[in-house]
């Protein structure tokens, strides 16, 4: 016990001091007031945050700045998990997309007292930018740049396709969507077999929404409708949602996101491979493409028949658990102010807010020309909001995905068939115009076939955010049900155990007050980290909770409503699925490999020891290698694969990322191969020899001797395995592109565990996660109950 | 030796091969550069492309236009265009010597040049090899829409090794060629793996280093306090008579059945309201209430050991702790061993844990180190097989080192006591 003390202590004097922040770690002064800040963005963003922040501190000597800047996808999910533990920072930055959710986690504090107080005048900004934070009336984030998008063209691929400078897009006026479209065609080369060498438009920044709203179509953010959706008779979306479809995979002139994704670059960077002609972008690429010697032309977006843009804005807001929000709001004041709002627009963020200060994007200090090009639209821009409904567009999300899907595999399916036509010699230019044009009708045909099923998974998102109010017998009596249930699982459990050792149990009832002591870490950890938790989980499973506001009794509403949840089934779908591959894959393997050993060869230990060694690696490195081995384009199992003439694999895409997945299973067979290998060992050999006098062949022996003899060896594995089998979880991180992607590509890697993480830590809905967490422990507490009460029958024992 | 012993030694090493290839290809691909790793189809060594500095006198071929210097490379009548306007090829000149871009100029746009007469280097031209092998220096390539066939067409603009000047200039037009691959080890990429994910941006980085030693420290705790506080409780359950005890063994081992999603969530509160989040604590805290796999497998062990080990310990006065202590713990060492590796191989490997309790980049495991090399913004492909290399190596050093030991602790794991 001294010694636990003594080295919790070392672990207490061990802890690095909690040094300034993150990547960008400074403090700016030596004051008597620290606010925390951060914001997401690359090089450009910390650079102009440690101008802004510097300004600041010698305007308010008395404030410092802790400020963080993390990438894109791993901001929102620090600023998940630190709102949850309380430890979000005074200044949060959030965008037009997010601050719904936000406002409704109540994670902001309103600053309407604070604008007031301070006098400022709201004229002198965008209205539209503005207008993006007010929510239920009150304002809960202070914008200060504009994200708006432009047409960004490589010069270099504009000259070689030998247009003249002339035909360029001009940073002054808008070309027209046919005009857009005949520049994007022309700059599509394809390659002799009809395959596409250049794309001339990579989508980038929210450009199928702009194509919907130019066409007249509505897109799914609050504006329209925020209780339903608005697909269904909305022939204006309908032609916009086909028109972005028909350029991905009908002419083929625009990339689709698998082929922006099998670049390997993030859609802002997109230009810096050649094969990309043009994109969607806003100021805050421009630098890195003038950094990687990327020569680029910006235009403002085509305009169609009723032009507008959508805007997202950048704004900050004061965290509602802020220690300092007096500090904060003097940040947020500064940053909206005369002395800063042109640094925004000069260090090509975005579009200052302040209507003053707009020319500063022009006169950038990059010299960047072209930017007014960002300008042109600030008269018809539109808020691009979205729901506080999380579902919505991830339904958007996985039935664009689904279609993607489809017509990718019809249109290498077509291309396939005529590339045979030709075995030897170019495609013929009317053959390839027959086959895009066949190839446009029928994606015309297929996407409009399909948009009432988009409406259905949109109405399903729907209701899936809008929770009932609970009835009665939801909000008491089934509670009481489960916890009654749950009770009555665990005596039957112990009562089961019981007998089954009760030969074993001696009449010993002493007190023993030394052994007590002994088992003291276990019971303290089993009352505290176990039992504790788990009718902690158990109680917040009847709650709606999201960690900031108070847990709200709804009494068992989560699992009733688990029975409509797409994903719950999923989840368990894709669950038993991977434990029915991953335990015979242990079984099997680990029997013939130990099989194998046991066969009286030489080295087996070496054997064994190799066999074993892929089994120590199942964490993040193996994944990371994993992800790589099995990239399409350069990994090494498609390079393996085509010595035999098998063609290349998506290995990593929605049909196949789960059988990536489970093959990983192979690579881990060594654990179950050690342990049959030393169970086999201890089964007597006279057996064998008496069986081999008998007469019995090798597959008899087994059968016969080994299987039987093996059988609470393999109860064991298999208990092991299928509880493991029940938690994969890190091959889901790691195929996704962050943890808030987690289950991607697609939904093909929604585990169960997958849904428990990504409800508790993307969503912050801990009492929907706790109530999965309580099934997911049922089942597994009932499939071992199942497989003992099996053995009981298979199971050879010598008690 | 018969058949089906040939056959039985090459099952063996079928399968040593499959499972021991993924690691000769992280190894590899660790001293990869960014060009060798995004080679397509990969190549099975660390490669590049074979490349040469080519220097070539100008010759009285730089002719200015829209602002820029540009080399005639051929002109167009030679062959390639056919269209109505002359024209001729181009590859523009920078401080630096040319870069690789060719464009296709008008005649009539171009000036002469009057400052010509100087050497230009194409820096790491790629060598290819012909269809007819013979060998070619690439200076510039250019990809064209043929309108009338629909269809495009690959001009190469190369020169014959060991050429100097503009009239060697040669032009193919679609004639198959594959690049010359060579050995490459980039073993720059191990410094700068080490000096962190951020560094690869240009940004300070707490570096590899920090991420080690926190693991180190991580693991190095857990595993004491797994050692330490399982062998005590799987020592009171194996040695140790008291009312309940098969009934708390039988609580112990069900724990085993518990997902870890049921208590993470009261948890993450429990260490919320200690101020523990952003901390080493929530990560090591559960390693000293000992773990209910290794409590089983310590205790399956210790009742292998003879009684008279405890009753001659009492005899000799020894209390309940002193008979632990001196007498148990110095006779389960392999287990203890084990016990140990499998702690600080689960701890040095976790992912969700840090995940969901360090935010601060001081503290940063291995792992979530990793996690960060995954940037959006640049392509660290190569960096991050680095990095998973140095994330393996621990684990690996330990299993060399105490691979008897695993061997046997793992067997007797499954092997009822």
């Amino acid at each position: 016990m001294g010694t636990l003390l003594l080295l919790l202590g070392i672990l207490l004097l061990a802890q690095p001091a909690r040094a300034g922040s993150l990547i960008e770690n400074k403090s700016y002064t030596s004051p008597k007031t620290t606010i925390r800040y951060s914001l997401w963005g690359g090089t450009e963003t910390v650079e102009m945050n440690r101008i802004i922040c510097e300004k600041f501190v010698t305007a308010h000597p008395d404030i410092a700045v802790d400020a963080s800047v993390y990438p894109w996808g791993q901001y929102w999910a620090k600023l998940q998990t630190q709102t949850a533990s309380g430890l979000a920072p005074d200044v949060i930055s959030i965008y037009t997309a997010a601050i719904g959710i936000w406002v409704d986690r109540g994670a902001l504090m309103p600053l309407d007292a604070l604008v007031q107080r301070a006098g400022l005048d709201l004229d002198d900004y965008y209205q539209a930018a503005l207008d993006n934070f007010i929510w239920d009336g009150q304002i809960y984030a202070f914008p200060l740049e504009i994200a708006l998008a432009g047409l960004v063209y490589s010069i270099d691929r504009l000259e070689e396709s030998g247009i003249p400078p002339e035909e360029w897009p001009k940073s002054d006026q808008s070309l027209s969507w046919a005009e857009y479209e005949t520049l994007a065609r022309r700059l599509t080369l394809k390659n002799p077999d009809g395959s596409i060498a250049q794309y001339g438009m990579a989508g980038g920044w929210s450009w199928n929404p702009i194509m919907f709203r130019h066409r007249g179509g509505t897109v799914l953010d609050r504006q329209v409708d925020p209780t339903r959706a608005t697909v269904a008779g909305n022939e204006a979306l309908a032609s916009g949602i086909i028109g972005v479809f028909e350029a991905m995979y009908g002419h083929r002139y625009h990339a689709s996101p698998e082929t922006v994704n099998a670049a390997g670059l993030s859609g802002d960077s997109i230009l810096l491979s050649p094969k990309f002609a043009m994109s969607f972008l806003g100021p805050w690429t421009l630098r890195n493409f003038q950094r990687a010697g990327v020569r680029v032309g910006l235009s403002p977006p085509p305009h169609g028949p009723s032009p507008q843009q959508l805007i997202s804005v950048n704004a900050v807001g004061i965290y509602a658990g802020a220690k300092q929000p007096e500090a904060a709001w003097k940040l947020v004041q500064f940053m909206a102010s005369e002395a800063v709002q042109p640094i925004f627009g000069q260090r090509l963020r975005g579009v200052p807010v302040l209507k003053s200060a707009k020319d500063a994007l022009i006169n950038n200090d990059y010299d960047i020309k072209g930017c007014e090009a960002f300008l042109a639209d600030l008269d018809i821009a539109r808020p691009f909001r979205s729901d506080t409904n999380t579902y919505v567009p991830a339904a958007v999300d996985k039935w664009s995905q689904e279609t993607e899907r489809l017509l990718d595999n019809e249109y290498d399916r077509r291309l396939f068939a005529l590339q045979k036509n030709y075995p030897n010699s170019p495609l013929t230019n009317d053959a390839y115009n027959a086959f895009s044009d066949q190839m446009s009708a029928f994606v015309a045909a297929t996407v409009r076939n399909r948009l009432p099923q988009l409406q259905q998974q949109l109405d399903a998102a729907f209701a899936r955010a809008h929770r009932q109010e609970p009835s009665p017998f939801v909000r008491t009596a089934l509670p009481a049900l489960i916890l009654g249930a749950l009770l009555a699982a665990l005596a039957a459990y112990l009562f089961a155990v019981r007998r089954q050792h009760e030969v074993q149990t001696l009449p010993q009832p002493q007190t023993n007050w030394a052994a007590y002591l002994c088992l003291g870490p276990w019971l303290f950890g089993f009352v505290c980290f176990t039992v504790g938790p788990i009718l902690a989980s158990t109680l917040l499973s009847f709650t709606e909770w999201n960690m900031i506001k108070a847990p709200l009794w709804i009494g068992a509403q989560h699992y009733v409503d688990m029975f409509s949840d797409v994903y719950f089934g999923m989840g368990l779908e894709k669950t038993f699925t991977y434990a029915a591959f991953a335990i015979p894959i242990s079984l099997i393997g680990g029997l013939t490999t130990a099989g194998l050993l046991t066969s009286n060869i030489r080295g087996a230990d070496v054997f064994k020891a190799i066999f074993y060694f892929p089994s120590l690696f199942t964490g993040a490195a193996a994944a990371i290698l994993w992800v790589n081995m099995f990239n399409k384009e350069y990994g090494i199992v498609n390079r393996l694969l085509s010595l035999v003439g098998i063609a290349p694999i998506n290995w990593l895409d929605t049909d196949h990322a789960f059988f990536t997945v489970v093959l990983m299973n192979f690579f881990w067979i060594g654990g179950a191969t050690i342990i049959y290998y030393a169970g086999m060992k201890q089964i007597p050999r006279s057996l064998y020899e008496a069986a081999e006098i008998d007469g019995a062949g090798a597959f008899r022996r087994f059968f016969n001797i080994t299987l039987p003899m093996l059988s609470p060896v393999i109860l064991f594995m298999v208990v092991m395995t299928t509880i493991g089998a029940f938690q994969v979880f890190t091959p889901a991180l790691f195929f996704a592109s962050d943890s808030s992607q987690i289950g991607a590509p697609g939904d093909a890697l929604r585990f169960y565990s997958v849904n428990i993480y990504d409800e508790a830590f993307n969503n912050l809905h801990m009492g929907k996660a706790c109530a999965w967490a309580v099934v997911l422990f049922l089942l597994i507490f009932a499939i071992t109950m199942v497989q003992f009460k099996l053995s009981k029958r298979f199971v050879h024992s010598e008690g | 030796m018969d058949a089906s012993r040939i056959g039985l030694y090459a099952a063996l090493f079928a399968i040593t091969a499959v499972l021991l290839f993924p690691f000769y290809w992280v190894l590899s691909s660790s001293v990869k550069s960014r060009e060798g790793m995004a080679m397509s189809p990969p190549a099975f060594y660390p490669s590049e492309v074979r490349k040469e500095s080519i220097e070539i006198a100008a010759d009285g071929r730089v002719f200015s236009h829209a602002g820029n210097d540009w080399l005639l490379l051929a002109r167009s009548e030679d062959k390639l265009n056919g269209g109505e306007e002359m024209g001729d090829y181009y590859v523009r000149l920078n401080a630096d010597g040319p870069s690789q871009l060719v464009a296709w100029l008008p005649n009539a746009a171009v000036q002469p040049q009057p400052t010509d007469q100087r050497i230009y280097r194409f820096p790491r031209a790629q060598v290819h090899i012909l269809e007819n092998e013979s060998r070619i220096a690439i200076l510039a390539k250019m990809v064209r829409q043929n309108e009338e066939q629909n269809r495009v067409d690959e001009l190469l603009f190369a020169v014959p090794a060991g050429s100097d000047t503009v009239a060697d200039i040669l032009t193919f037009h679609n004639v198959p060629h594959t690049e010359i691959r060579q050995w490459h080890f980039r073993w720059a990429n191990y410094p700068e793996t080490l000096a962190g994910p951020e560094a690869a941006i240009g940004e300070e980085s707490t570096g590899f280093f920090t991420y080690m030693r926190n693991s180190f420290f991580i693991s190095f705790l857990a595993v004491l306090g797994q050692v330490l506080s399982s062998s005590l409780v799987a020592y009171g359950f194996a040695r140790l008579q008291f009312k309940g005890r098969e009934l708390l063994f039988i609580f112990l081992l069900a724990t085993m059945m518990i997902p870890g999603q049921v208590t993470l969530i009261p948890l993450f509160s429990i260490y919320k309201y200690l101020g523990w989040i952003d901390t080493f604590f929530p990560l090591i805290i559960l390693h000293f209430t000992a773990g209910a796999f290794n409590v089983f497998l310590m205790r399956q062990y210790m009742l292998t050991l003879p009684k008279e080990l405890d009753e001659s310990a009492a005899m000799d006065g020894c209390g309940t702790f002193r008979t632990y202590f001196y007498i148990i713990l110095p006779n389960c060492v392999p287990v203890l061993i084990v016990v140990g590796l499998f702690t600080f191989v689960y701890t040095w490997q976790d992912v969700m844990g840090p995940l969901i309790y360090l935010d601060n980049p001081e503290y940063r495991t291995v792992t979530l180190g990793l996690e960060y090399f995954r940037s959006p913004y640049v392509d660290n492909r190569h960096l991050l097989m680095t990095g998973a290399v140095l994330a393996m190596l621990p684990v690996a050093a330990l299993f060399a080192f105490f691979q008897r030991y695993i061997m046997s602790g793992i067997a007797t794991t499954g092997l009822k006591g």
